[in-house]
């Protein structure tokens, strides 16, 4: 369904040129939950980003993307334009700003429904907006963003970016901010569109990948450092750092991880984690580990495993 | 804080200085007494050379033009300046206790500044310069009656945004009294709008000050660039330079600050490219 | 240590000719005891975060009050501002507004020094120690707010707070807006400090996961009341609110539950080729 194979990113800055994504290669499959997961700063949104093509303009992004059969990267704007809604829909982090304070959410709909080709029936309006669990879907469509609660925000949030049957949602970080109880929901809701179509869905939130994904990636820095099943992956992390991500979790030891990830201009040599890594060794200061295949679905970044 | 100058605030930083250089040193660069009149020799054109006498034309009475102008910048940055610091002083004072104290001091400070926003900031000052007739003072008193109202709204906007920050909060459950916080936490926290508007506002004043010499409100005992534009009107047609010289004085000022406040103003955003890190 | 006796709190919001009250805190009443870890948990709105602010002076309580021993410190009469107040203090959810973007952590970390009248000439040594013992070196002080991570700006926070020697710390949401592997850093650093200098916790969290690591006793909040307090093993084992036992089964469904950390453990400990190499490398 998505392909990214060696996707780079970098920024131009004062300091030289800055490479917050770097060799990302990861296959999202039809009808598959795939997570990314990884802390702040370790370039996940970028990536989802890019993918429609929405990092800023001095970003350059080199590699292949891949939707189906078409490479993302080389389609002009107007061509992505009729790929955004369509066949990839995004639901974004923050509902209060992604949601327009001045339209009714019937209004922002029909935009988007007319935008992507579908005629905005009431009707048809009404069954998307129960498709992601909102009871009184005509009383909730005439309201304003502000009458809404962040669980309705980011309901209806999720009902944008499915609203014209996209075969794939890229999610970023739909869960912050909310309330347990309304994050479960949430989670149920997408779990059940999930059954119809592919989800990229980027989050630091160990539970959420837990409960949702098919298959996992951890970032570290701007790279990938592990790709496996989640069941496999929640059994037992190979990488180092997936390892230690996992140990500071409270439901586990709540281990925090030594020392902090490498800024993102700064050089590092060898593998990203080293310094930070209880098992680093001599080689892994001075050679850069690739990503390797180790078992059945599974890849790591880490020289023990070379 | 490292501060990269940017293309409007070098220009304006460089016609603004020349400007402010030529004030100081007026005494030293003017060939003329401006006072001096000379009856032989009136509207005579510039002539540009080393050795003319009057290198930019004289007016109606065969007074130097340079000379005059340049004593005359002297006049607009000495009013520009008093009456950005009255009204930046008394401005920001009264609009940060309206901010901070709120509830009914803050209710009827803002109708104050409302009443006076409500006239024409120009009519106030023709009646008070009316009533105060010819001098500096009364010119000053009369701009910054206008001028002190825009410093009140801006730094209670500002004072209202940072008054319940967190940081504001952990300094009051410290013990923290109120002139700590405003010394320590507000005031760093609101001189980078302010001063952005002061510097806009300096070109303002400037012009309000020639505007009112023109109409022949302002002050009269010295040479001023909007009273010295007043007098070219009548030879507008014979003698152009009149006019155009002590004019292209007034737009070098007003164009000067309104760069460096636009430029202050591109500094001070937030959408700052170094920032957008901790966006991602 | 703290009793809080049927505290209530609203607020008024509109203008003066129309004005709205919001009943945000009904009728709290319980007691802290010393040297212990009280969370108190609910969602967003229940009223946990007025609680906090009331209980460190920032906000009047409109009826009831918080004693310390004999001491009054909030009741409708006003708050006190008084040494045993200072003695209360608050560590906030977001790290970035809590620091005054416009001083250096060096500046940061004076204020409370200049607040307890402090001699200048101690400053420079009491700060560098100060932010050592949140584990960051003393090159930090030079920085502004904005060049840290969240992390490290929190832990300016708890340095800060710490500097005013508290009896009290209250920690509202302080991990909530962290990732997990710092969220450990700041929740050990904190367990430290408290067991370092005999300090009272109150910890305001919305994740039950922490709390039920963290907790001696637990506090549930919804629409500013309390509905169940007890010893955290009793609330996580017999929660006898409804409400209670919702979070519980929400904590449940979503969490990374311990029957995993089990078979965790079994795998490690299975001689696999692949796992037996990294172990190696560390020699």
């Amino acid at each position: 369904m998505l392909k990214l194979r060696d996707v780079r990113i970098s920024f131009p800055s004062e300091e030289g040129v800055l490479v917050p994504v770097d060799t990302v290669d990861l296959d999202v499959n039809r009808n598959e939950t795939f997570t990314i997961i990884g802390e702040s700063g370790c370039g996940k949104s970028l990536i989802a980003n890019s993918i429609l093509g929405l990092l800023p303009k001095d970003a350059q992004v080199s590699g292949r993307i891949y939707l189906e059969d078409d490479d993302l990267l080389t389609l002009t704007e107007k061509a992505l334009k009729r790929i955004r809604g369509r066949r990839v829909g995004m639901v974004f982090q923050n509902p209060s700003s992604s949601l327009n304070p001045v339209f009714t959410m019937r209004s922002q709909l029909a935009e988007i429904m007319k935008y992507s080709g579908k005629s905005a029936t009431i009707n048809k309006m009404t069954e998307i907006t129960k498709s992601v669990g909102i009871d009184d879907p005509i009383r909730r469509l005439a309201q304003y963003p502000h009458q809404l609660s962040g669980g309705f925000k980011q309901r209806f949030a999720v009902a944008f970016g499915t609203a014209s049957d996209p075969d794939m949602l890229i999610a970023d970080e739909p869960t912050t901010g909310l309330d347990i109880t309304i994050k479960i929901q949430l989670i149920e809701m997408l779990a059940q569109l999930h059954r119809e179509r592919s989800i990229l869905l980027i989050t630091h939130d160990l539970d959420v990948a837990y409960t949702l994904s098919d298959r996992i990636a951890v970032m570290y820095a701007g790279e990938i450092v592990e790709i496996a099943s989640a069941s496999a992956f929640f059994s037992r992390q190979f990488h180092p750092y997936a390892r230690s991500l996992m140990d500071s979790h409270p439901s586990r030891d709540m281990k925090p991880i030594p020392g902090t990830a490498p800024h993102i201009s700064q050089k590092v040599e060898g593998c990203r984690f080293n310094d930070r890594c209880e098992y680093g060794h001599a080689c892994c200061c001075n050679k850069h580990p690739e990503l390797v295949q180790v078992d059945v679905d599974r890849f790591v970044r880490c020289h023990a495993y070379a | 804080m490292k501060i990269t100058i940017n293309r409007s605030m070098s220009i304006g930083l460089l016609l603004a200085g020349v400007m402010v250089l030529v004030a100081l040193f007026a005494p030293w660069l003017a060939p003329n007494d401006p006072y001096q009149a000379n009856l032989d020799e009136r509207l005579v054109s510039p002539t540009l050379t080393a050795t003319s006498e009057y290198p930019l034309g004289t007016d109606h009475l065969g007074r130097c033009i340079l000379s005059r102008a340049l004593f005359a910048t002297r006049i607009s940055l000495i009013i520009g300046i008093s009456v950005i610091s009255l009204s930046l002083f008394t401005g920001t004072v009264i609009g940060a206790v309206s901010g901070y104290v709120g509830g009914v001091v803050d209710e009827v400070i803002m109708r104050v500044v409302d009443a006076f926003l409500s006239f024409p900031g120009m009519f106030v000052a023709l009646a008070v310069a009316g009533i105060f007739g010819g001098s500096i003072i009364g010119l000053v008193v009369a701009l910054a009656l206008v001028e002190w109202t825009v410093f009140a709204r801006i730094s209670r906007g500002s004072v209202i945004s940072v008054k319940n920050m967190d940081f504001v909060l952990a300094s009051r459950s410290m013990g923290a009294g109120n002139l700590h916080i405003l010394r320590y936490h507000i005031l760093p926290n609101i001189t980078s709008p302010l001063l952005v508007i002061a510097t806009l506002g300096m070109g303002y004043v400037i012009l309000a000050a020639a505007s009112l010499s023109f109409l022949g409100l302002g002050i009269s005992s010295y040479p001023e660039l909007g009273m010295m534009v007043n007098d070219g009107r009548y030879f507008l047609q014979s003698a152009p330079h009149v006019m155009f010289v002590p004019g292209m004085f007034i737009v070098s000022i007003v164009l000067g600050f309104n760069f460096i406040g636009d430029g202050l103003r591109d500094i001070f955003d937030p959408k700052d490219t170094k920032q957008r890190w901790r966006v991602f | 240590m703290l009793e809080v006796k049927g505290v209530s709190k609203s607020y008024s919001s509109g203008n003066l000719f129309r004005k709205k009250k919001r009943l945000a805190l009904k009728d709290i009443s319980f007691n802290l005891n010393d040297h212990e870890t009280l969370c108190i948990v609910g969602e967003s709105g229940c009223g946990k975060t007025t609680l906090a602010k009331c209980l460190v002076g920032l906000e009047k309580v409109n009826a009831g009050m918080i004693k310390a021993g004999e001491h009054i410190l909030n009741s409708d009469k006003g708050t006190v501002i008084s040494e045993i107040m200072s003695r209360i203090q608050i560590i906030f959810q977001n790290p970035d507004m809590s620091l005054n973007p416009k001083k250096t952590i060096y500046q940061v970390l004076a204020e409370p020094l200049i607040l307890q009248k402090v001699p200048k000439s101690q400053f420079n040594k009491i700060i560098v120690d100060s932010i050592e013992s949140v584990g960051l070196g003393e090159r930090y002080l030079k920085y502004y707010p904005h060049q840290l991570s969240g992390g490290q700006n929190q832990r300016i926070a708890v340095a800060r707070a710490i500097l005013m020697s508290p009896d009290i710390l209250i920690a509202d949401e302080v991990t909530s807006a962290l990732d997990v592997s710092v969220q450990a850093h700041i929740v050990h650093l904190l367990m430290k400090l408290k067991q370092d200098r005999g300090m009272t916790l109150i910890f305001i969290s919305h994740d039950l996961t922490l709390v039920r690591r963290i907790a001696d006793r637990v506090i549930v909040m919804k629409d500013g009341r309390i509905v169940e307090i007890g010893h955290t093993s009793d609330i996580f084992q017999n929660p006898s609110h409804e409400y209670t036992k919702l979070l519980i089964e929400n904590m449940n469904k979503m969490s990374l539950t311990t029957e995993n950390k089990q078979e965790i453990e079994n795998v490690v400990d299975l001689e696999s080729p692949v796992m037996t190499r990294i172990p190696v490398l560390g020699k």
